[in-house]
């Protein structure tokens, strides 16, 4: 099979960009992402995925993947696309892009994700944001994914005693991390007192449990890995991407704290790049909430189920730890613009394994892994990357 | 203010083949949709058995009874229409039948309310519909 690689990787600033229109932030992520790469233009590009979870809503836009390939100047003689897999959209894209190249579909292909969020009122995204649980039987009650999360939160100091605290120090550590990332969201440290200090949103979470409403787009371009050379200096192989779904409701859910469905994600990307948890240097997981955080670095199998709480207390996703979890900021702190979480994701293990992540880079680092969460907890996208040698 | 409200969450039941259930509830009875050809109670009720395809679905009565599995107290985000309510308690029943099921948890407190602790059925206006909630028994 034909893997993909990476040969160029572009966002654009995070936050409350009240300055650009849909179609600029994306172009914004486009651009550095061509400077990037070398000897590669729009009119190279064959197909484009654009991941945007909810434009219709939060723009007012429809059929935004040609909008865009008109707009960045793409003739996609392969196709565009756009993917809708809530805040795992960007993940999803990635993986169907790397399947098209692997499947001789296409040879250039732009993966873009972009969400707009700041533009709509209030009560209108927070209306977006609860409808991607079941509208029928969840969303009328009044779920939002603050109250989704806080569940699972409730759950896992219930069952393996984790405290406010340890959520606490996921919040330290990637705020910490956002610091050092010019585009992140926010760029400042907390201490433990400002977050057991901020307004509880839903309980237990408090606003520093949770990612924030946030504008902002990511894009990479893929190649086939034999030609990739040709387009970047240091291309990123793809060695696997896998993507795994359970239902959608809370009822179709096993288990609040144990995920079957990122497991399943989680064993068949191992698997695929013949690595396991203990070869993985750097990871961007779907810090949506603290919580979540938590959670996922038990079923990636960085430490023992239970103990995802101690793990991150004790230093171990620190950038020097044993596993750098987050060093873009996460979805914490350099924010969650949902359709284009997946890709920045990306992004950051490209500037990663490329020794090209500045102030925060990790050093020495040469396996990364993303994994990407939609919904519930119900879609996990798992991808694990590896400097070409 | 006018917002921008497209349409409102809760369904309408007259465009649903799920009539009988909104008709239930609003009586103050849960029901569901079980298959006899394989023994199975479903939730949410549907028309069609995930399992085998049957078409030819009974209704039943849930018992309503149940423990509180996991419970949070909404402070802030709610969705258009439900700003009112805040703050209010959203909860994962688990029902003797062995069903989970998310519902508004109701006439308490989230200080007094335990995991675990047992909920019966009850229901809560909003407009003309019936919120399916639970209450400490
Ligand atoms: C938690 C939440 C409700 C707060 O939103 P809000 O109250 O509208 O926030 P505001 O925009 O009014 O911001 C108020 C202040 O808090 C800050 N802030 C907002 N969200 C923040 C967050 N998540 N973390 C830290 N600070 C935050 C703002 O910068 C602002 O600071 P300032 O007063 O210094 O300028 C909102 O961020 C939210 O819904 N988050 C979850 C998003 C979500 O569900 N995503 C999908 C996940 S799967
Ligand atoms: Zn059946």
């Amino acid at each position: 099979m034909n893997k993909a690689a990476i040969v160029g990787a572009g966002l654009s600033k995070f936050g409350k960009r009240g300055d650009v229109s849909l179609r600029e932030l994306a172009a914004e992520a486009a651009v550095e992402a061509f400077k990037h790469a070398k000897n590669i233009e729009p009119r190279d590009i064959d197909a484009v995925f654009v991941s945007c979870a909810q434009p219709e809503r939060l723009v007012v836009q429809s059929n935004v993947s040609p909008l865009i390939a008109e707009y960045l100047g793409v003739k996609p003689s392969r196709g565009a696309v756009r993917v809708e897999a809530a805040c795992s959209s960007g993940g999803v894209a990635l993986r169907l892009a790397s399947a098209m190249i692997a499947g001789g579909y296409a040879e250039n292909v732009l993966v873009l994700g972009v969400e707009k969020m700041h533009a709509a009122p209030r009560e209108e995204v927070m209306t977006s944001l609860s409808i991607v649980a079941d509208r029928e039987w969840e969303s009328i009650h009044g779920i939002n994914a603050p109250a989704g999360f806080a569940l699972v939160a409730q759950r896992h100091m219930h069952e393996y005693g984790t405290t406010e605290e340890q959520m606490g120090y996921v919040a330290l550590k990637n705020h910490k991390n956002g610091e050092m990332n010019p585009k992140a969201m926010f760029r400042k440290r907390i201490t433990i007192q400002e977050y057991a200090d901020s307004p509880v949103i839903s309980r237990p979470l408090k606003l520093y449990d949770c990612s924030p409403i946030c504008d902002g787009a990511a894009c990479v371009i893929l190649t086939a890995a034999e030609r990739a050379r040709r387009y970047n200096d240091t291309p990123i192989i793809i060695e696997a991407i896998a993507q795994s779904t359970s239902g959608n409701t809370v009822s179709s859910l096993e288990s609040l704290t144990t995920w079957p469905a990122m497991r399943e994600a989680v064993s068949q990307a191992y698997r695929a790049a013949g690595v396991g948890p203990g070869d993985i240097d750097v990871a961007e997981v779907h810090d949506c909430f603290t919580i979540a955080e938590i959670v996922e670095y038990e079923e990636l199998g960085f430490c023992e189920k239970g103990m995802g709480g101690r793990f991150v207390e004790d230093g171990q996703s620190d950038i020097g730890g044993r596993v750098a979890v987050n060093t873009s900021g996460g979805l914490k702190a350099k924010g969650h613009p949902i359709g284009a979480t997946g890709v920045a994701q990306a992004v950051e293990i490209v500037f990663q394994l490329q020794g090209e992540a500045g102030k925060r880079q990790v050093g020495g680092a040469e396996i990364g892994l993303t994994h990407n969460l939609g919904g519930f907890a119900v879609n996990h996208v798992v991808g694990i990357y590896r400097r070409a040698t | 203010m006018t917002t921008p409200h497209i349409f409102k969450l809760e369904p309408n039941p007259s465009e649903t083949k799920l009539k009988k259930f909104y008709e239930t509830l609003r009586e103050g009875r849960l029901t569901t949709t079980y298959c006899g050809k394989c023994s199975l109670t479903h939730w949410p009720p549907r028309m069609v058995c995930p399992n085998c395809m049957n078409e030819d679905l009974n209704w039943i009565e849930l018992s309503g009874k149940g423990r509180l599995y996991a419970f949070t107290e909404v402070m802030d985000g709610a969705p258009l229409g439900m700003e009112d309510e805040l703050p209010y308690i959203i909860g994962v029943v688990e029902l003797d039948e062995g069903i989970r099921l998310l519902a508004r948890i109701v006439d308490t407190k989230y200080g007094e309310l335990r995991i675990g602790q047992r909920v019966v059925f009850t229901i809560k206006p909003r407009g003309d519909f019936a919120v399916l909630s639970f209450r400490p028994e």
